[in-house]
């Protein structure tokens, strides 16, 4: 077996992108996905892990997602008072907030690939900011955000409009 | 060999040119990428829209006609319909038939999860009785994975058996089933009855259904239509608290005559039982309540019984021990009193020579009290006096309560200042530079009394 020491002396996982990129990560990092986690678990992590369908570009995204929450999550220096906690906390608070402010191709596909490595905090996060992009914007306007095609014929979006007449009644 | 390469090499070129195609197309305009998202993830992204704003997604695109439909909602129905009578207040209760009728829509076209379901400001039926919409009985919430309902109903409640609630508060409920399927609370961890008829047999009952239960409240009061408190009829006299999961006990209950907390490993907070006019005493009997730390606004007609070594049940073959030394674990205990009252004074200080902390609600003429109690000079880190209106008297003893604490903190008094002029007045008369402890805060404010409650005060000063 392959197990590489990382510095720290933790394990080192290696993933590897659709276009063939290699990301080294601790462990502690590479579990926050359930899926890399059943792998490790299951002992086939070794020598590296396949992802074929995450692109690089958004793995080395979601690798620094994971290497930043690793690294802050509770109790991972051994210390636990109350107040390191909070600017723990805050701190990612505010590297959640700057990592998510992303274009919407992007965010769209670190959604994809959370959703399909499973990283639950993640896919909360890209909801979240979905969600606010969503938030006080008339269906023409979200649809511009999006880029989605309206592919009603007018009756049958007067006719949904009509049905549910209640969510329109103040905009 | 050169021409496997040239295979190669052409091929990279293809991709290259693909990649390059594609970047345009993202250049021109967003492509749609949220549409190829799962229904469950866009689901989870219109949860955490208002309902209006999820339902509104319907007109997108076909893609979007049925997404909402299947998605887990949170239903409230002071978000569904804002419309309230002119010159309501905004947490009114209202009896609303537009609103009514939106619910029923929803509730019956929806087919995703309902998590939570609030309707605690709607009134299903008028004071004629008449219902209007749906008829409101829970059985509407079978198998919807409901996690929190509150319900606002005069009629009769129907549980169901229910895995996923932990959450559940019931309003103004003129009957409560003596024997809901056990399967109903078997999870729930926060439980509110206000106004609801409930039996001191069924109370007991309930209680022995619910092993994970953390939060109870029980009221006599709920709100009422034109927003005043409305006082229901529940005859619980006696509660017997045995539950190994209970951290906090809130209690507003009018024929309230005993609490006896039998068996309560992980009760921390007693609170919220203050009944002002209520005449007859209600006496709060400790057996087995290690964990507590805040017994609070107890008025006078609350008899702290901790000083008897057992203490019997009438009607019951039941004698229990009661805890001694007495609460060493509590560290607010607050008191309404009457402090005209002389006998009212001396309960007082026999509570507070066993409690190292406590909060004097008004002034009282037991200076003399004040003086020797040993956990004012000792323990004492925060003193709150409401209703201050700065007579001689009172002022007397607030100075003494600062000349003698010496590990005060904080010291907030709250009262009719009126403007800074006669703050900075009070202040000067208060002779705040002789408090015995130097690190102490006076904070004088214009509110005539705290609003926040017990659990507040205790976040903030700790």
């Amino acid at each position: 077996m392959a197990a590489a020491e990382g510095s720290d002396g933790g394990k080192m996982i290696v993933l590897i992108s659709a276009d063939g990129q290699r990301f080294e990560l601790p462990e502690a990092a590479a579990k926050l996905s359930q899926i890399v986690l059943y792998m490790i678990e299951d002992g086939c992590c070794y020598p590296s892990i396949p992802l074929p369908k995450v692109d690089g570009v958004i793995l080395a995204k979601i690798v620094e997602y994971c290497n930043k929450h690793a690294a802050l999550s509770s109790g991972a220096d051994g210390s636990s008072d109350a107040a390191s906690e909070r600017s723990k906390e805050r701190e990612l608070k505010i590297f959640d907030a700057e990592f998510i402010d992303v274009d919407v191709t992007t965010l769209f596909d670190v959604m994809m690939a959370a959703n399909y490595l499973n990283i639950k905090g993640l896919l909360d996060l890209a909801c979240q900011r979905t969600a606010d992009l969503i938030k006080g914007k008339s269906p023409e306007q979200i649809r511009q955000t999006f880029g989605i095609k309206n592919d009603f014929t007018p009756e049958e979006e007067a006719a949904i409009r009509k049905e549910n007449a209640w969510a329109f009644d103040n905009i | 060999m050169s021409w496997l390469l040239w295979v190669f090499f052409s091929g990279l070129r293809l991709r290259n040119r693909e990649k390059g195609e594609e970047s345009r197309q993202k250049a021109d305009g967003v492509c749609d990428r949220i549409s190829e998202l799962p229904s469950n993830i866009l689901g989870s992204i219109l949860f955490l829209l208002p309902i209006k704003e999820a339902c509104r997604t319907t007109t997108l695109s076909t893609r979007w006609r049925h997404v909402f439909a299947s998605s887990p909602v949170e239903l409230d129905d002071e978000k569904v319909s804002k419309r309230r009578r002119r010159g309501g207040r905004p947490s009114e209760t209202t009896v609303n038939a537009n609103r009514v009728a939106v619910i029923t829509k929803i509730v019956a076209a929806h087919r995703g999860p309902f998590c939570r379901v609030h309707l605690a400001k709607t009134r299903f039926h008028g004071d004629d009785g008449n219902t209007y919409g749906i008829g409101l009985a829970t059985d509407l919430f079978v198998g919807q994975n409901v996690e929190e309902l509150i319900l606002h109903s005069a009629h009769s409640v129907q549980f169901f058996p229910t895995d996923s609630l932990r959450s559940l508060h019931l309003i103004g409920c003129a009957w409560f089933p003596s024997q809901p399927p056990a399967a109903t609370f078997t999870r729930i961890r926060e439980l509110t009855l206000r106004g609801v008829k409930i039996s001191e047999p069924d109370l007991h009952a309930l209680m022995e259904q619910c092993p994970k239960l953390e939060d109870l409240t029980l009221s006599s009061y709920h709100e009422e239509e034109r927003g005043g408190m409305h006082r229901e009829q529940v005859d619980i006299a006696r509660f017997l608290v045995r539950s190994k999961s209970l951290r906090n006990l809130s209690l507003e209950l009018c024929s309230l005559a005993e609490v006896v907390l039998v068996d309560a490993p992980n009760l921390e907070h007693l609170l919220g039982v203050t009944m002002t006019h209520q005449r007859s005493r209600c006496a709060v009997i400790l057996v087995h309540a290690p964990k507590l730390q805040i017994l609070g606004w107890l008025c006078t007609h609350f008899d702290l019984l901790f000083f008897y070594n057992t203490y019997k049940i009438e009607g019951m073959d039941l004698s229990l021990p009661v805890a001694r030394p007495p609460i060493r674990s509590v560290k607010i205990l607050s008191v309404r009193v009457n402090l005209w009252d002389l006998g009212d004074i001396k309960h007082v200080y026999n509570h507070v020579t066993r409690s190292p902390c406590f909060t004097v609600e008004q002034y009282a003429d037991f200076l003399e009290l004040a003086r020797s109690v040993p956990c004012l000079k000792n323990s004492v880190k925060i003193i709150t006096m409401s209703c201050f209106c700065g007579c001689d008297p009172e002022l007397q003893f607030a100075r003494i309560l600062l000349g003698s604490a010496r590990v005060l903190k904080v010291m907030e008094i709250f009262g009719r200042f009126g403007d800074k002029a006669r703050i900075r007045t009070e202040r000067r008369r208060l002779d705040a530079q002789r408090k015995a402890s130097s690190s102490a805060q006076v904070v004088l404010s214009k509110n005539t009394s705290k609003q926040a409650d017990v659990g507040d005060f205790v976040l903030n000063s700790y």
